[in-house]
């Protein structure tokens, strides 16, 4: 490969000027082409194949049912009225929102449904609501004939008389159910609006609900969504589409959480906040661009001053930046072409390649300098540069692309797109390493690297003295370094890797507290599987295995909104039919509260409670206490007007109750073509498709739980998808493919490794730094707590990629410097590796500021691992070099063949010098 | 009190003659239903607050002590005839016995529950006494006040007989005592049967009072 080496130096030493015009024109091709041809994809979808039948479940859902509820904002529900009002204050903010709203999901319409409420009772409730009727239907017609707040307390004195004859004479006669006293929750909930009457304020409340029933029966009369243990309330947001930029939702969601500002501003005892997919998404987005924008600051800062630490100067650091900057706006057009899209994965190509690019040109750098230093003028320096270290260098490169290109092969699109562009890019930027690199340098004159070379003289800077340290010490070195990977051994089986994620999220982030919080208090999860089905018997058929699942919390399909158990249901307004309809038809008139007579009658109440242990029949003496004490203490005529209004409200509501229950009894059963179209648009899909929902018992974010959920899930229907399902997907191709990639790279070095050496030894002493740093890495791992997750697997090409490309560098250099080469090994190659090594630590590093927790763990983990398998690659391999070396040359003195010594180190017939 | 009424009771053929000959005069003599209360509830009240049955290791005497007043002031019979209603002209002598000592001990262990439990630390007010034309039969309403002031009203009816005047119910803010067990008697014959209210009358009994 020299002459060509040669002949590429020539042609730069000759037309410096028209190379790099030639390196700026095809920058502005790439771009151009990037910028026509490359698009944008964002979300993780975008990351699987779309052969996978998961993906086309995914696609066919989003097709029947759209992509909605993508955003949801959380009320918390602690004030019930208030959240109420917010949660229709802001769907009214949103509603103008057209801009980056497309539909809001707050509450069902049930109009249609009320007059069928009680059929939405559970069967247990409804008989008890009948019971009820049953037993006070005297009580019930007499309140109706004689309206008023004396009748009803009258009414109640009387059934606790009855109560206090029976508990003492015929107690033991009550077997069976008997009508008892009125429900103490009933007494409680009027006294408490009697009281707040009194005192002449407060919203009316019927304390007729969970007596009689409340109108709408099982249908809560606002019908807004809320969780099913009523802690939060929710409106569902579907955002409009939009393809602009690497976070087209965060507008919107951004646009969203300053509606839910606006109105918390009106609303402050409201707590409320935004979460969903779409939300969950944009925050990471959000994290993840100012995580990525502080930490390449810190990257550039940090490798420039390592360059200008190493180098003595600004311009060979600017002109291996500006080799770079060519080889990055290349692979971009590479991109463009090929395949023309990036996706959340392949778009970490660039900080790859600043990463990995970088070193092509610092070892040819170190191999300019090193000649420089020898004393060849530049033109000399650049060919022996090109020459000598082009082999070795090429050979890292295709390492290095061949760990990345070793990633088609995986079965994951993110992965395979990945591998390709960034396997394409570290050729493309190891040829302008090779071409505006040193079209760079001739064009500049020496003047620059004149006053590098200077300082070059002294030559045994501290790295390279201490590199020599290591090497005189060899056994030593092999010893600690035989102990330390003995050591790490058993952390192997150590390791961990948690696929969760919401951990890689950053904490405190809006998105993520509320999806815990609703996850913690409300204990369900705004994940869903989807399952289909052709008709509604099969609905019913899965819905009931899916529900009979552990691992499933609820199912939801259309069929959820028809009511359960109606024939039994029909029965028992069947059986309360005559009781109602013979009821009294219409209501008396409302006279004034008498005060006097309603003062006695809660005396004679109060006088029948005393004693009593029951907890809540104590507290309804003590709040028939306060309302006297209050009644007794107010101006007679207001209190009776306050009063008076109170009791027109009670018995207004108490009428449109009863007026409620007579038509309610006459329902029959409700079928899906009643249901509202808006609501049954949700669970069927335009060409008949049925959807299922289905809820996870538990908080699935967690690996283990998701994969126990997906795989009984799948029990009942294979065809089952949804985000758990997708995610869950997409974390074991992801993980499989690093898995299957890592070999592949692994196999890929070994051969070119091969190919390069033609030596198993060799071959063996180039992994070596590889295999131990690996190693090491794991138990820094495990010793620093670090876990393996889905944004940190990246480290699987990386390592190995950098690893072996430490180890061909050494091995190549040691190969072609022969006998008491160990030296150049030591202070030209060792710094290369060292410089390139320290910037890839330092790019990788500076992520671990991050707040986004993914990606703070591949900045700390890339660092530990370029770190390991630097330290193997300086302390361990130069030492097995160089061991190795003494041995050979003893083994050789004796036979006294310089030529033996050369084959047997190396393999090879000495070259000439 | 008790020895008067004894004596009385053995010249009871002595009263019969003398009421029939003298009507209303009986009824309206001293010893009238109001004076009748009076002195059966402040026995009560008496045995109630005598310090010799006080603590809970004499509940079971001052419970005697009034079961023994209540024994004396209520006619069992009349309660438990009216009780059953019509049932009543269906049971044998025999089951009227029976029946009636039956329910004389029940009621007898209910109403000293009901006065323990009610009487101690009320004070009673007398709204004087209403006799129905023919002075044999009396309602007596009274009001119990508690220490804060709550009223309960209690009336009793009482009945001319034998000479003397002798409760037959008891009405609580309304609510008539013999009512409730002819509702609760009627409802578990008319569901069941006589002996199914009788056997679980009798496991009533049985159960410690």
């Amino acid at each position: 490969m020299g002459p060509h080496w040669g002949w590429i130096a020539q042609v730069i030493l000759r037309r410096p000027w028209h190379v790099l015009t030639g390196a700026v024109l095809l920058c502005l091709f790439a771009l151009g082409a990037a910028w026509v041809g490359l698009e944008l994809q964002v979300g993780r979808s975008k990351l699987v194949s779309s052969t996978e039948r998961y993906s086309q479940l995914h696609t066919l859902y989003n097709q029947e049912f759209g992509d909605r509820d993508t955003v949801a904002v959380v009320i918390d529900n602690a004030h019930p009225g208030r959240a109420a009002a917010f949660t229709e204050a802001l769907v009214k903010r949103l509603e103008d929102d057209r801009e980056h709203v497309r539909e809001i999901f707050y509450r069902i319409d049930t109009a249609s449904l009320r007059e069928k409420g009680l059929l939405y009772l559970p069967l247990q409730d409804l008989r008890r609501v009948a019971g009820q009727i049953e037993d006070h239907r005297d009580f019930l017609a007499e309140l109706i004939r004689d309206p008023g707040l004396n009748t009803f307390f009258d009414g109640i004195n009387r059934q606790m008389s009855h109560g206090l004859v029976a508990h003492f004479f015929t107690d033991f006669l009550t077997e069976e159910r008997q009508a008892g006293p009125v429900d103490a929750r009933l007494l409680m909930a009027l006294l408490t609006q009697l009281q707040a009457a009194a005192e002449g304020g407060g919203p009316f409340v019927s304390p007729w609900r969970g007596w009689l029933t409340t109108a709408g029966g099982g249908v809560p009369s606002d019908a807004l969504l809320r969780s099913s243990n009523g802690r939060f309330l929710f409106v569902l947001v579907t955002t409009k589409d939009s393809q602009q930029g690497f976070n087209p939702v965060g507008e919107a969601v951004q646009s969203i959480r300053r509606a839910v500002a606006q109105v918390s501003e009106q609303f402050p005892e409201v707590a409320a906040g935004v979460t969903g997919t779409d939300a969950l998404e944009a925050d990471e987005m959000v994290t993840v661009r100012g995580d990525v924008t502080r930490a390449t600051f810190l990257s550039v800062v940090g490798v420039l001053l390592l360059f200008v630490v190493f180098w003595r100067g600004m311009r060979m650091p600017l002109f291996a930046m500006a080799s770079l900057t060519a080889g990055v706006c290349w692979t971009l057009g590479f991109a463009a072409l090929t395949i023309g899209r990036l996706n959340v994965l392949s778009a970490t190509f660039v900080p790859i390649l600043i990463g990995l690019g970088i070193d092509f040109n610092v070892h040819l750098l170190a191999r300019y300098t090193e000649a420089r230093r020898q004393g060849s003028p530049l033109e000399g320096a650049l060919t022996q540069a090109m020459t000598k270290g082009g082999p070795v260098i090429l050979t890292g490169a295709l390492a290095t692309a061949a760990a990345f290109f070793s990633l088609l092969l995986a079965n994951f699109r993110g992965l395979v797109e990945l591998g390709l562009i960034t396997g394409g890019g570290i050729l493309l930027c190891f040829g302008a390493a090779f071409t505006v690199l040193p079209a760079l340098l001739v064009a500049t004159g020496e003047n620059g690297v004149r006053a590098w070379a200077l300082h070059g003289r002294r030559d045994l800077s501290g790295v390279s003295r201490l590199l020599r340290r290591l090497d005189s010490h060899a056994g030593l070195v092999l010893l600690i370094g035989a102990f330390i990977t003995i050591m790490a051994l058993p952390t192997l089986a150590r390791v961990r890797a948690d696929f969760n994620l919401l951990n890689l999220q950053a904490r405190g982030v809006e998105s993520v507290k509320w999806e815990l919080k609703v996850l913690q208090e409300a204990e369900m999860s705004s994940w869903f599987g989807v399952a289909f089905a052709r008709t509604p018997g099969e609905v019913a058929r899965k819905q009931a295995a899916f529900a009979s699942l552990p691992t499933v919390g609820r199912v939801e399909s259309v069929l959820s909104f028809i009511p359960d158990d109606q024939p039994a249901k029909l029965q028992v307004f069947a059986a309360i039919r005559p009781t109602i309809e013979a009821l009294p038809p219409g209501f008396g008139a409302e006279g004034p509260v008498d005060l006097g007579r309603l003062m006695d009658t809660l005396g004679r109440i109060q006088f029948k409670l005393q004693g009593v242990r029951e907890p809540a029949l104590q507290q309804v003496r003590e709040r028939i206490v306060r309302v006297l004490g209050i009644i007794g203490a107010t101006d007679p005529t207001e209190v009776r007007g306050n009063l008076t209004a109170f009791q027109h409200a009670l018995f207004t509501d108490l009428r449109e109750q009863v007026q409620f229950l007579k038509r309610a009894v006459r329902a029959q059963a409700v079928t899906l073509d009643e249901l509202p179209t808006a609501l049954k648009s949700r669970y069927v899909g335009p060409s008949g498709h049925y959807l299922l929902k289905i809820y996870p018992e538990k908080n699935i974010w967690d690996q283990e739980r998701l994969a126990a959920f997906t795989k009984a899930v799948r029990t009942v229907d294979a065809d089952v998808s949804g985000d758990p399902i997708m995610t869950f997907e997409y974390g074991r191709a992801m993980a499989r493919g690093y898995q299957k990639g890592g070999l592949y790279t692994l196999l890929a070095v070994l051969l070119i490794s091969f190919l390069a050496f033609r030596r198993f030894f060799l071959v063996l002493l180039v992994i070596t730094p590889l295999l131990v740093g690996v190693l090491w890495t794991i138990g820094m791992m495990v010793l620093l707590g670090i876990e393996f997750n889905l944004a940190n697997l990246i480290i699987v090409p990386l390592i190995l990629g950098i690893g072996i490309v430490n180890g061909l560098y050494i091995v190549g250099r040691y190969r072609q410097e022969r006998r008491g080469g160990m030296a150049a090994v030591v202070n030209s190659t060792g710094r290369g590796v060292v410089l390139s090594s320290l910037t890839t630590m330092v790019g990788f590093g500076s992520l671990a500021i991050a707040q986004h927790h993914g990606v703070s763990s591949l900045g700390v983990l890339v660092s530990v691992g370029v770190g390991s398998v630097l330290v193997a690659s300086l302390m361990v391999l130069p030492a097995l070099l160089g061991f190795h070396a003494r041995m050979a040359l003893k083994a050789c003195a004796s036979e006294g063949s310089e030529r033996s010594l050369v084959q047997a180190v190396t393999g090879d017939h000495p070259q000439k010098q | 009190m008790l020895s008067g009424i004894k004596r009385r009771k053995g010249s009871l053929w002595m009263v019969l003659v003398l009421a029939l000959f003298l009507g209303d005069a009986h009824g309206a003599a001293a010893g009238g239903p109001l004076d009748r209360v009076r002195e059966t509830l402040d026995g009560a009240r008496r045995l109630l607050q005598d310090p010799a049955l006080a603590g809970p290791e004499r509940t079971e005497a001052r419970r005697e002590k009034i079961g023994t007043l209540i024994r004396d002031g209520f006619d069992y019979r009349a309660m438990a005839r009216q009780a059953l209603g019509e049932h009543w002209k269906r049971l044998s002598t025999a089951q009227r016995r029976h029946f009636v000592a039956l329910f004389g001990e029940l009621f007898e262990r209910s109403y000293t529950r009901l006065v323990v439990s009610s009487l101690e630390g009320q004070t009673i007010t007398y709204e004087g006494e209403q006799i129905a034309p023919g002075g044999r039969a009396a309602t007596v309403p009274t009001v119990l006040i508690t220490k804060g002031g709550e009223r309960l009203p209690v009336e009793y009816q009482l009945r001319h007989h034998a000479g003397r005047w002798v409760f037959v119910d008891v009405t609580i803010d309304g609510v008539s005592i013999v009512k409730n067990y002819q509702i609760e008697f009627n409802r578990i014959i008319g569901t069941r049967s006589y002996d199914e209210l009788v056997r679980k009358m009798e496991i009533k009994r049985r159960e410690a009072p």
